[in-house]
């Protein structure tokens, strides 16, 4: 009977074998590193993009269906428990009453948009929806939250550094006038916009909301950039 | 007397012929897959939903115009004067099945697609309560749209058309290589219907120069 071969590996092969085992390895290490960063990047790009989709549907919805009859922007700095923030609260006042919301008048003709950017406390975008029980029901996103060292809420855990961050860029609205130019509302104008506070009827006008976020990582910003038609007649509610 | 195994191992035949197999069903996957993922990074790219309720709006105010008809779209902007009627001519073949942009007719004109005014402007319907052309010029400046693209329902000739001109965008050219082409069966049975594709000029606050486009199509009824 042949007897088996028990010499072994050679010194030869275990090295080229050993060589062969630790290339792929360190290769296959920088990819699941590489993969890792992205994998975390796509996932924060993942999160706007289904909150920028969330609210621009609801905001779209409520200006068809409620009729857009003034927009009022308020910006304020706050400090709470030794955090500074800057608030940015829209409210947006509606000719009629939001569907499915119950409640006065006063509550259902109205809605907030509310951003909170800070360099020491969370920082988040909120609007409001209504629930199935008639109520409003805030929406928010959370940006960063500088009081947990890691900026990013849903990735604290694999932070790496203080760059990973989502940060609120800027707010810019304007209503279109056709007769005295377009009063832009931005931080430096705290006020109601038109003359009298409303939009007015039957002049072709657009509301436009430009919401920046931006990330080193991302490639830019990203916006939340609504344009909607007011009182075209075919939209109209 | 118990058979003893082969223990020869395999051949080299049998080592390419398996590994050569297994190669191709990786190019094949590969194949497969990558497509979808530059269509899913086109799309989330280029085809925000921002840049769809545009589409939306746009779409509107040509479905509810009365007087707007895609097959007989005239041409008054005075810009392109001595060419209009060679624009009219070869730039759209008007036909039963929609208008067909003939990019290579047109090479040596600047324009070869609407100007986004002139779309406008065949709005015409207009009363007390309405001026649709008054409205749709408003709303595109104030969207800041910079082009609207006007095709059949049926996008394959045009992607042909923009894939082989040097006029357009590579963003533009990398969106439109990844629209679905709407060849079904059931699209040639669309009579009336068109599609616009829409290009939105947005501005990065990070730096003044960074401007970047967002498109989006959308079928029009008319």
């Amino acid at each position: 009977m042949k007897k088996l071969n028990n010499k072994g590996m050679t010194l030869i092969e275990l090295l080229v074998s050993f060589s062969i085992a630790a290339t792929i390895v360190v290769s296959m290490f920088n990819v699941v590193i590489n993969y890792q960063k992205e994998e975390s990047i796509q996932a924060i790009k993942n999160d706007i993009i289904s909150y920028k989709n969330t609210i621009t549907k609801i905001i779209q919805t409520d200006i068809i269906k409620g009729g857009l009859r003034s927009v009022h922007l308020d910006v304020r700095n706050v400090n709470s428990g030794g955090n500074n923030s800057t608030v940015y609260e829209m409210i947006f006042r509606f000719n009629n009453r939001l569907p499915y919301c119950s409640g006065s008048d006063n509550y259902c003709k109205y809605k907030n948009l509310t951003i909170v950017a800070s360099n020491t406390s969370e920082n988040y975008i909120m609007y409001q929806d209504i629930n199935i029980r008639g109520q409003k029901q805030d929406v928010k996103y959370s940006l960063m939250d500088a009081s947990k060292g890691c900026l990013f809420e849903k990735e604290s855990d694999t932070c790496i550094s203080l760059q990973n961050i989502l940060k609120f860029s800027s707010i810019t609205t304007n209503i279109n006038v056709t007769t005295s130019g377009d009063p832009s509302l931005n931080s430096n104008n705290n006020a109601v916009k038109y003359s009298d506070g409303t939009i007015g009827d039957n002049i072709a006008r657009y509301f436009k909301l430009d919401i920046a976020i931006s990330h080193p990582d991302l490639g830019g910003e990203y916006h939340i950039n609504l344009v909607t038609p007011l009182n075209y007649p075919y939209c109209k509610p | 007397m118990k058979k003893r195994m082969k223990k020869n191992g395999f051949a080299m035949v049998e080592v390419l012929i398996a590994a050569v197999s297994v190669i191709s069903i990786f190019a094949l996957l590969y194949n497969t897959t990558y497509p979808i993922i530059g269509s899913y990074n086109t799309i989330e790219k280029y085809d925000d939903l921002d840049s769809k309720y545009v589409a939306f709006y746009i779409k509107e105010m040509l479905e509810t115009d009365s007087n707007f008809s895609v097959g007989s779209i005239s041409f008054n902007n005075p810009d392109c004067a001595n060419t209009c009627s060679i624009y009219k001519t070869y730039a759209y073949k008007v036909d039963s099945a929609g208008i067909d942009i003939k990019i290579n007719d047109v090479d040596t004109i600047n324009d070869h697609y609407l100007y986004k005014n002139e779309l406008c402007n065949q709005l015409t319907e207009s009363n007390n309560t309405k001026n649709n052309q008054y409205f749709c010029n408003k709303y595109i400046t104030g969207a800041e749209v910079t082009n609207i693209y006007v095709t059949k329902y049926d996008v394959s000739e045009f992607k042909g058309a923009v894939k082989n001109s040097s006029r357009f965008s590579r963003g533009f050219k990398n969106y439109v290589s990844y629209m679905p082409s709407h060849t079904a069966a059931s699209s040639t049975k669309k009579n009336n219907y068109y599609r616009i594709i829409v290009e939105i000029e947005h501005d990065s606050y990070n730096t003044a120069d960074d401007i970047y486009y967002t498109y989006s199509s959308i079928e029009v009824k008319k």
